[in-house]
C-alpha cells in the first residue's frame, strides 16, 4: 500500500488528507485499517485509490464508511507526429496556445476559472465538500505549480479570444497534462478539444514523445474526446473517501 | 453571395442531425425543430459531435460557390445568445454570417 500524506490539502480544503492506494496484496484491509488509526487524530479525509475491478476491496472499504466517489481513467497516446484527426482539423486550425510566463498571466487565469468549470470534478461531486473548495484548490494548485520549474501553464486561444487553460510537466519524455478547462462563458461551443489538442502541438514542440493525463469517469465528454484524438485507456482505478462525519 | 435563409438553414441543420441520428444509440430529438438542444444539459451531443455537425454543415455551405465559412470563429464565442444552443439558434447565426469572408 502507498500512503501520502497530501499536506498541501490543508491549505486547500482546510483539511488533513491521507491518500491511500491498494494493491493486490492489501485484500484484508488490515493495513488500511492501521493507518485509519495511526491518522485518526490528525487527519479528517482518508483518499484510497484501487485498481478497478476489485469489487471485493471495495465492499471492504464500503463496510467500513467508505463512499465511491469516481473511476479515474488513465489516458496515454504518443506524442512523435501528432497531427491533428482530419475530422477536426478544420476547427483545431483555429486554435492556439501560448505559455504564461508572469504572474499577471497567471492570475488573469485565475481572475477567468469559476466553480462552474470542474462540476465533474470529485471535489466537487462530494456531498461533504464542493464546487466552491474545487475551484479553491485548483487556484491554489495553479498558483503553487507555477512557481515550480518543471510545471508550465498555458493558455487557449481561438482568434483574440482567450477560451481556457491547461498546465504540464516533463518528465524523461512524457508530457503529463495535470489540469485543464474550457471557461464557462465558452462552454458548449467545441471548443472542449483545444484541452486535448493543444497540449499535443505543445508536447510535440517540446519534443516529447508520450502524453498523458487522467480524466474522471465523471467526465464522459472528456473521456470521448480523448477517444477521438486517439488516446488509449492504460489505467482504471476506483476512488473512494472516508470523511470524518461518517466516522463519528 | 447571399447567406441562407433562416428556414433553409434550419432545414439544413435538422437535415445534417437526421444523418448524424443514424449513428447514435441515443437520438436527437428531431421533433423539438429549432427548440432542439445542440450544446448545455439537454442535448444529447457531446462536444465532439457538436464539432463533427458544425464542420459537416459548414463543409455544405462551402460547396456553394462563393461561399467560404467559419462558423466557430471569435465573433461566434462572443455572440449572445450562443450560436451553437439550440437549432434555432444556429440557423439565425448561419442566416446572418453567410457571406464570404
Amino acid at each position: 500500500m502507498k500512503s501520502v500524506d497530501a499536506v498541501w490539502e490543508r491549505k486547500n480544503l482546510g483539511l488533513g488528507v491521507l491518500e491511500l492506494e491498494l494493491g493486490a496484496g492489501d485484500a484484508d484491509l488490515s493495513g488500511l485499517e492501521s493507518q485509519l488509526r495511526t491518522h485518526a487524530a490528525t487527519h479528517d479525509y482518508f483518499l484510497v485509490k484501487i485498481p478497478a475491478g476489485s469489487a471485493r476491496l471495495v465492499q471492504g472499504l464500503e463496510d467500513r464508511g467508505f463512499r465511491f466517489l469516481e473511476t479515474r481513467v488513465g489516458l496515454c497516446r504518443s506524442a512523435e507526429g501528432y497531427a491533428s484527426p482530419a475530422a477536426f482539423a478544420a476547427m483545431t486550425a483555429r486554435m492556439s496556445c501560448a505559455r504564461v510566463e508572469d504572474d499577471a498571466g497567471m492570475e488573469a487565469v485565475l481572475a477567468a476559472m469559476d466553480e462552474e468549470m470542474f462540476v465533474a470534478d470529485r471535489i466537487s461531486q462530494d456531498p461533504a465538500l464542493g464546487p466552491a473548495q474545487a475551484l479553491a484548490r485548483y487556484r491554489n494548485w495553479i498558483r503553487t505549480d507555477f512557481k515550480k520549474k518543471d510545471k508550465h501553464l498555458y493558455r487557449m486561444k481561438i482568434g483574440r479570444r482567450e477560451f481556457g487553460f491547461f498546465t504540464m510537466s516533463m518528465s524523461e519524455g512524457t508530457m503529463h497534462i495535470l489540469l485543464g478547462g474550457t471557461y464557462t462563458p465558452d462552454k458548449g461551443k467545441g471548443l472542449g478539444m483545444g484541452v486535448i489538442h493543444l497540449p499535443l502541438t505543445a508536447a510535440t514542440a517540446s519534443g516529447a514523445t508520450l502524453c498523458a493525463t487522467a480524466a474522471s469517469s465523471n467526465n464522459l465528454s472528456v473521456i470521448n474526446l480523448y477517444m477521438a484524438f486517439g488516446y488509449r485507456v492504460d489505467a482504471l482505478h476506483y476512488v473512494l473517501r472516508l470523511h470524518e462525519t461518517a466516522r463519528h | 453571395m447571399r447567406p441562407p435563409a433562416i428556414e433553409d438553414s434550419q432545414r439544413l441543420v435538422l437535415d445534417i442531425l437526421a444523418q448524424y441520428n443514424k449513428g447514435l444509440l441515443r437520438k436527437v430529438d428531431l421533433s423539438q425543430g429549432p427548440d432542439t438542444p445542440l450544446s448545455g444539459k439537454d442535448s444529447v451531443l457531446d462536444s465532439v459531435q457538436l464539432v463533427g455537425l458544425i464542420m459537416a454543415i459548414e463543409e455544405r455551405l462551402c460547396a456553394e460557390p462563393g461561399h467560404n465559412v467559419s462558423l466557430i470563429d471569435e465573433r461566434a464565442m462572443s455572440h449572445q445568445p450562443s450560436p451553437f444552443a439550440t437549432v434555432g439558434t444556429l440557423a439565425r447565426y448561419i442566416a446572418g454570417h453567410g457571406g464570404p469572408t
